[in-house]
């Protein structure tokens, strides 16, 4: 019974107050609205954890992965985020959203990614990227009448690698911006919580992400002949 | 008032798309844009695709799980006795 509460002492030095107010009641404790963690028993708490924060463990996993872009990286990053939560559980408003409060413990943790790769000079400019990239690009590849057959074939054809690949590319607050509002379907106001950040950057994160993200897709698709482009 | 034609341009519902395709719209202007894609082929085709590009994300990057050893590595460290099961532990 002892190794776990060393693990938790050893693993986590300071304690944020972690409060996530807006959120769906999706993630439905067994128990009385209201009641937090802190009127519960040990083995209670305990239940409710394994209950609500676990199913959350694919999701973390997989975001972790694109945060972090290797295997060992994203499991330490997983599991420091189960141990910072269950630590941090009584602070947890129960019939809040558990996921989006998981999430914002994850980025925390993987905040000095961040510090990291801003430091970094990407050498890139991403401003001359126009809207709707990959729209535009196979528009103007494609005849009109054949383009929503092309749209098609190129979305298609595209690899579970080469979109990860591409995602993976993204400057850091680009690539948690686009998963987390469209892998895992958070809205603007929970990105703007789990990020720390205002709604208008949330919104403009997430369109320039979604250029970005655009421009590389059609680089591989360029590359590996996706789509013949006719010559204009 | 409902179903007027030039309620909104395509500027303006270009400018919405990111937002409409992420439900972050207000009911009203759900309908407005709604009424415009309705009508106009080209933002409707615009809207489309995007709406296939974050399908594409989603689907193309949103499907590891995570691994059971570490599943269970994360289940040792909040409630040891849950995972010794079946792991042949024994009882006194």
């Amino acid at each position: 019974m002892k190794d776990w509460v060393m693990f938790l002492d050893t693993q986590i030095s300071s304690e944020d107050i972690i409060v996530i107010n807006e959120g769906e009641q999706s993630d439905e404790p067994m128990t009385e609205a209201g009641k937090t963690v802190t009127d519960m028993s040990p083995q209670e708490r305990t239940a409710i954890f394994v209950e609500t924060a676990l199913p959350h463990s694919d999701a973390l996993y997989r975001t972790a992965l694109r945060l972090t872009r290797n295997v060992r990286d994203a499991e330490d990053l997983v599991q420091e985020t189960f141990a910072r939560a269950f630590k941090s559980f009584h602070q947890f408003t129960l019939g809040t959203n558990i996921k989006a409060w998981l999430f914002k413990i994850m980025t925390n943790l993987n905040i000095n990614q961040y510090q990291k790769e801003s430091k970094k000079p990407s050498g890139v400019s991403f401003d001359d990227i126009e809207d709707f990239f990959l729209y535009n690009r196979i528009a103007e590849s494609s005849d009109p009448l054949q383009q929503k057959n092309v749209e098609e074939e190129v979305l298609s054809n595209f690899l579970d690698e080469e979109v990860k690949s591409a995602v993976e590319k993204l400057p850091w607050e680009f690539r948690a911006t686009v998963i987390l509002a469209d892998v895992e379907g958070f809205h603007y106001q929970e990105i703007a919580e789990i990020m720390d950040c205002p709604i208008g950057t949330v919104r403009s994160r997430l369109s320039r992400g979604r250029k970005i993200l655009q421009k590389y897709l059609w680089d591989y698709a360029r590359q590996r002949d996706y789509v013949k482009e006719t010559s204009n | 008032m409902m179903n007027c034609k030039n309620a909104i341009d395509c500027k303006k519902a270009i400018e919405s798309l990111i937002d409409y395709l992420h439900h972050e719209v207000n009911e009203p202007d759900q309908k407005i844009i709604k009424a415009h894609l309705d009508e106009c082929r080209r933002c409707c085709n615009l809207f489309d695709f995007e709406d296939k590009f974050t399908r594409l994300i989603k689907e193309k990057s949103g499907k590891e799980t995570c691994p059971q050893a570490l599943k269970n590595s994360i289940l040792k460290l909040i409630d040891p006795s849950l995972c010794c099961k079946g792991e042949g532990s024994r009882t006194a």
